[in-house]
């Protein structure tokens, strides 16, 4: 768990222990200007009545509570909740494991509920799945078990309604007065609690308070208000079943300070001078509510509407050169946003993205190619679309036409993949409850229950009015890197980032994308896929003595920290900011990063230096035994080429290095690096058994070769072929065919082509390993 | 086919052997099958000698010494003897048994590790006493199918003989530095580790070659040196010590390389793979891919692989430092060209232990160490370190080149020497030195600790 985790559920943990029964919740801690709250016995004790309206308050408590059991089912794959789906986390996962634990177990989830009419009783919605719902009971004082329905939900209110499902039960309901309340008012608030297996009634006073903290507008909000929430901050669904047993949750009654009941808290805080979600006892009988069956129609048509502007997009992938497995083909569901964009609610890492071949978007059932347009920089989604002289999208969202979240109200969360081939979207609901501090004090909106990440948020029109995703930390990728010794490895990512993204804003990402784009995140051409960046050096890592040699033990952290410079390579970024074998670099500083970055290489491997003592020729070296047994110059993918892939080409990053026994800056310009031996082209004869590289540049320094010295690398020859019988092996050079020099790749091919044309038996390469130079006849063969 | 791991068979005996039941129930075989053996054994049998040499060994970085055993074969009445220079290479102190069971100390006149062959005098031999000895055959009259025995020390066993045929008169075993002037007679005749050195004979009693290699893991492969080869090598070993070879950096490749399927079409000379640079052959304007027809006035010809010894023998008798013709085919035209070989350097160098450190260095040239050469012209590279060890617990590695110690640069074993030597003198200094090494392409510096004495009994 993060460290910043942590910290929201240490605070959470805090409040919820706290006897008062007062929840500041949401409120955070630093912006809460005065806590006023008493426990009531202390302020009743001055009271000549105390017993009295003590009594009082019990009585309209009992009369008005009503003690409520939910049982969990476990929902089929076809309903789709808990199904594993992109948009899950695991966090939900391990809610959706914990829910389903209790369903099997069948536990009950206890709530207490307040009677508002005769058929009608009022329960916090915690966010449970509708899905995972198999009946609610309630049990009155003799423990008798009565079945009761969810009939519908409070839309200004988190809470659902429960009704009878036997016609014939009528509850008695309990008399609501109607005092008027002021900022100066105090109210008593009942807090049903479970301890154990039983409800316990906390009493407390609650006094108004005011907000200090910007509001929506940048203006200062002083409205007071009172905290009467049932629902706590955090993560308010897994209030209702987290930690493994079932957790209760009810509503609170609102007595006046003499013992008058008022109405119940459900939404989090009620306002006296503006307008305040409903918890008066009339308010609650009247307030807006939306019917199950509504709900249904609802989702029905919201879903077909995202059906019309939704297309499937299929994204194959290259194969990357050396060998590996290509990455599968992606089947994905895109929400169009524009005639010719559409958005693809998933991050795509920057490798993958390189390596996109093709791009298919399925238009009223039609193929249609697409291209690539980028990863959005601040969210884990990116944007695909199609050519300007396709024929636009029939049907798209319209994001000028966003709307806003309103606070308490249901949303609809869509959660858009393909699955089997199929349209696979997933429809749940969520309500947004204030907000709540997130990763760099950044306040983030609460929702109950949180979206899946990925998802689309719309409101109850069917307007898309956000994006729930995780937000992206410029450079994020590096933070392994930031890691000291001891952690590194462990990679932490903060979870709790996720927000969401007004789609309001969005319109103007449209207008001008490319800067919205993370520029290091492009679909590359085949040969530039595996392309590298590069600073142009080789290096090997300190040890506490070569340290205390050079003088920079506390600079290298005792020989921890630190890229002795070994190699230069000709033309390189390096080379031109005059870097020099020998110098040391430290650290390098990143823009966007918040502090430098250690350099500190890998330990016990080699690194991507090649094993000299491997270096033998084997057997018969005369006329071509075995040949090398490792490739005899280090390979380009080694822990600086790999940061410096993040950091990405065309950057400026400053280096701090040690040299003549202090540390100097110096500025470099990550460049796009030549091809190397993972990254170069290559010639394949399939009869002749041989795959060929151009020699790149750290072959020619590892060989000693000049720029302009002829030939090709083999890089594979398949045994019992012309070129296996030929005796040539991998990592040796083809310098000459029948005595001409091999300048490059393409003239090997074109001679090999020519010599097939003219029908010649074999070819007589020149073939050089380390210096050392041998003939062997190629045959050619039909 | 790939070259099977072939060991040298000196064996160092450090165990007993499991007690075997007694040969012989019947001897009635062919009485005159018997007979020839029984000429054949006691022309050789006298001569043949127990070679214990006492080696200061350089392996896993440390200098050990230990007893080896081998076998060799006095070729002369006043007591010279050869064996493999394998056998007493290394050797601070050779003792030999004779066949009465006398045992005495040995020089070395001359070794070449080239042949793999080495040639002893026999020291504390009585005031006119001649010895006992054998005759060399012509091995260019040994056919495959002829009888030959083996004669030494199998497993330290001395004086054991074994029968068998010879199956190939001109195996070529060429491989990386060793073996290129001579093939091998094969035999199945029993050869093991101990053999080496010892004569193989044949049923007139004379020796057709010098028993040098097996085969680990087979069984009837043994490899020895035709007698032709040891009598030339013995003649200049005995006159000059040494076997001087010309080097003229001209690599050779036959014309009918079954190897790599690779054909020359040409009848006559070798074909020049490779020239080596900065070599007599670059001044002479041979190139590679040029056809060598003759060299030093002779024809020269090297149709199979088999044939390179023979070749590469011919360049190695040019009169070093002297003009040579050397006739050369290029195309259509031969050309006559002049070369003037050098002497060939050692490809056996010199080594030292440094103890204190843990690692043993030896010194390398472009002819023992081809690899390394090519990194660094020469030099003094990490032969061994030991484990646990200084060396290895600072990160130096086997076959790292040695460039500089404390900012001295070392070039030869001596230059190493003498600074490990001061360095351990100086008791005041820290025991730490910082070394630079080259590892391929790479220099690094490592800094070597070495306050910990491994080699310290506890």
């Amino acid at each position: 768990m993060s460290k910043s985790e942590c910290g929201a559920r240490n605070a959470q943990c805090g409040t919820r222990n706290a006897t008062s029964g007062v929840r500041p919740g949401i409120l955070g801690i630093w912006f809460v200007l005065a806590v006023c709250m008493t426990v009531w016995s202390s302020v009743v004790a001055q009271e000549p009545n105390v017993t009295e309206v003590r009594a009082k308050i019990t009585s309209q408590a009992r009369a008005a509570l009503v003690d409520i059991e939910l049982f969990l089912r476990i929902p089929t794959d076809e309903e789709g909740a808990g199904a594993s789906g992109a948009g899950e986390t695991v966090a939900s996962q391990l809610q959706d494991r914990q829910q389903d634990q209790v369903a099997r177990d069948k536990k009950a989830v206890e709530f207490m509920g307040v009677i508002v009419s005769p058929r009608e009783v009022l329960v916090p919605d915690t966010g449970i799945d509708p899905r995972r719902i198999d009946r609610w009971e309630i049990l009155d004082s003799t423990s008798r078990r009565t079945t009761v329905r969810r009939s519908s939900f409070l839309l200004d209110a988190p809470a659902l309604v429960l009704e009878p499902s036997d016609d014939q039960v009528k509850w008695a309901v309990p008399e609501f007065a109607d005092a008027a309340i002021d900022p100066s008012t105090s109210l008593v608030l009942v807090t049903p609690q479970r301890v154990q297996s039983e409800w316990m009634l906390n009493t407390s006073t609650v006094r108004a308070l005011t907000r200090w903290a910007p509001d929506r507008d940048g203006d200062m909000d002083i409205t007071p208000f009172w905290v009467v929430g049932s629902l706590t901050s955090g993560a308010p669904s897994s209030d209702a079943l987290f930690g493994g047993g079932p957790r209760a949750s009810a509503a609170n009654l609102i007595f006046t300070a003499s013992g008058q009941l008022l109405g119940a808290g459900l939404a989090d805080r009620i306002y006296a001078d503006r307008p305040t979600p409903p918890w008066r006892g009339a308010d609650l009988r009247t307030a807006a509510r939306m019917s199950e069956t509504e709900w249904k129609e609802i989702q029905d048509r919201v879903r077909r509407g995202f059906d019309a502007m939704s297309y499937p997009v299929r994204i194959e992938y290259r194969r990357p050169k050396g060998g590996s497995q290509a990455y599968p083909d992606s089947e994905l569901l895109g929400w169009a946003v524009s005639g010719r964009s559409l958005v693809i609610p998933h991050a795509i890492h920057r490798t993958i993205a390189a390596q996109i071949a093709r791009i298919t978007i399925q238009v009223s059932g039609r193929d249609v190619e697409g291209q690539f347009f980028g990863q959005l920089k601040d969210l884990d989604a990116f944007l695909v679309g199609l050519d300007r002289d396709s024929e636009p999208l029939p049907s798209y969202s319209d994001l000028k036409q966003a709307g806003n979240v309103t606070v308490y109200r249901p949303h609809i969360a869509m959660t858009m993949n393909r699955k089997y081939g199929a349209n696979d979207v997933r429809v749940d609901y969520t309500r947004k409850l204030g907000m709540t501090r997130g990763y760099g004090n950044r306040l983030l909106p609460q929702f109950l229950p949180p979206p899946p990440l990925g998802s689309l948020v719309m409101d109850l029109d069917g307007k898309p009015v956000g994006y729930f995703s995780r937000r992206r930390r410029p450079m994020e990728e590096l933070e392994p890197y930031e890691q000291t010794q001891s952690s590194q490895g462990r990679i932490q990512t903060p979870t709790s980032n996720a927000e969401l993204f007004a789609l309001a804003d969005w319109a103007s990402v449209l207008d001008n994308p490319t800067s919205y784009f993370d520029p290091r995140v492009v679909r590359r051409d085949e040969k530039d896929q595996d392309r590298r960046v590069w600073l142009g050096i080789e290096f090997n890592p300190l040890s506490r003595d070569l340290a205390e040699s050079l003088g920079c033990r506390k600079e290298s952290k005792d020989g921890t920290v630190g890229l002795m410079i070994n190699q230069i390579y000709a033309g390189s970024p390096a080379e031109q900011i005059g870097l020099r074998t020998s110098d040391v670099l430290m650290s390098v500083e990143v823009p966007g990063r918040p502090k430098s970055i250690d350099l500190i290489p890998p330990r016990g491997g080699r690194g991507g230096s090649p094993d000299f003592s491997q270096f033998r020729r084997g057997g018969d070296g005369e006329f071509g035994g075995q040949g090398p047994t490792r490739a005899p110059w280090p390979s380009r993918n080694n822990y600086l080429t790999n940061l410096l892939a993040i950091v990405g080409a065309d950057t400026s990053v400053r280096f701090n290095f040690w040299r003549g026994g202090k540390i100097e800056q110096v500025e470099a310009q990550i460049a796009q690096a030549p091809p190397d031996q993972d990254s170069a082209a290559q010639f394949k004869d399939e009869g002749l058994g041989i795959t060929v590289k151009e020699i790149t540049y750290e072959v020619r320094a590892a060989l000693r070769l000049n720029s302009d010295d002829p030939g090709v690398i083999v890089a594979k020859v398949e045994s019992g072929s012309p070129a296996g019988r030929a005796r040539i092996n991998p990592f040796e050079i083809v310098q000459a065919a029948d005595g001409e020099p091999i300048k490059s790749l393409a003239e090997f091919e074109s001679l090999i082509k020519k010599a097939q044309e003219e029908k010649k038996d074999q070819m007589r390469l020149t073939i050089v390993d380390r210096g050392r130079s041998r003939f062997a006849d190629l045959k050619l063969g039909q | 086919m790939k070259l099977i791991s072939l060991s040298f068979l000196v064996l160092a005996l450090n165990g007993s052997v499991q007690a075997q039941d007694p040969p012989g129930q019947s001897r009635s075989t062919a009485a005159d099958f018997r007979r020839i053996i029984e000429t054949a054994k006691g022309r050789v049998y006298p001569a043949l000698v127990f070679v214990k040499p006492i080696r200061e060994e350089f392996s896993g970085g440390e200098q050990k010494r230990q007893e080896v055993f081998g076998s060799g074969v006095i070729i002369s009445p006043d007591g010279l003897a050869i064996t493999n220079h394998h056998v007493i290479d290394q050797a601070v102190e050779v003792q030999i048994v004779l066949s009465d069971k006398r045992q005495v100390p040995a020089e070395i006149v001359g070794k070449d590790p080239e042949t793999d062959l080495a040639l002893l005098r026999l020291k504390g031999i009585k005031e006119g006493e001649s010895l006992p000895y054998a005759a060399f055959a012509d091995s260019d009259h040994v056919q495959a199918g002829d009888f030959v025995m083996a004669f030494g020390s199998p497993f330290g066993f001395a004086r054991s003989v074994s029968l068998g045929i010879v199956s190939n008169t001109d195996r070529y075993l060429g491989f990386e530095t060793k073996h290129m002037y001579n093939t091998f007679i094969q035999t199945d005749a029993a050869i093991n580790p101990g053999n080496s050195g010892g004569p193989l004979v044949d049923i007139e009693g004379q020796i057709v070659g010098i028993n040098t290699l097996g085969i680990q893991s087979g069984q009837g492969l043994g490899f020895s040196i035709p007698s032709n080869v040891v009598t030339d090598v013995v003649e200049r070993l005995r006159t000059k010590g040494r076997y001087d070879r010309a080097w003229t950096g001209l690599q050779l490749q036959p014309l009918r390389d079954f190897n790599s399927n690779t054909f020359t079409k040409s009848d006559v000379g070798v074909l020049i793979r490779d020239v080596e640079k900065d070599s007599p052959a670059v001044l002479a304007g041979v190139l590679a891919g040029d056809i060598v027809i003759e060299v030093g006035g002779k024809l020269v010809t090297a149709m199979y692989a088999e044939d390179l010894p023979a070749a590469r023998r011919q360049f190695a008798d040019l009169a070093i430092g002297e003009p040579n013709p050397l006739k050369v085919r290029r195309g259509e035209s031969d050309l006559n060209l002049t070369i003037k070989p050098v002497v060939k350097g050692s490809i056996d160098g010199a080594d030292f232990a440094c103890k204190r450190w843990n690692m043993t260095i030896k010194e390398f040239n472009e002819f023992s160490e081809a690899d390394l050469y090519f990194y660094e012209k020469g030099g003094v590279f990490v032969n061994g370190v030991r484990s646990p060890g200084n060396a290895q617990k600072s990160g130096l590695r086997r076959r790292d080149i040695l460039l500089k110690i404390n900012s001295r640069e070392v070039k030869t074993v001596a230059d190493v020497k003498k600074v490990y030597e001061e360095l351990l003198a100086d008791t005041k200094r820290q025991p730490r030195v910082l070394v630079e090494v080259r590892r391929g392409q790479f220099v690094q510096p490592i800094v070597l600790d070495y306050k910990e004495d491994y080699l310290k009994e506890d």
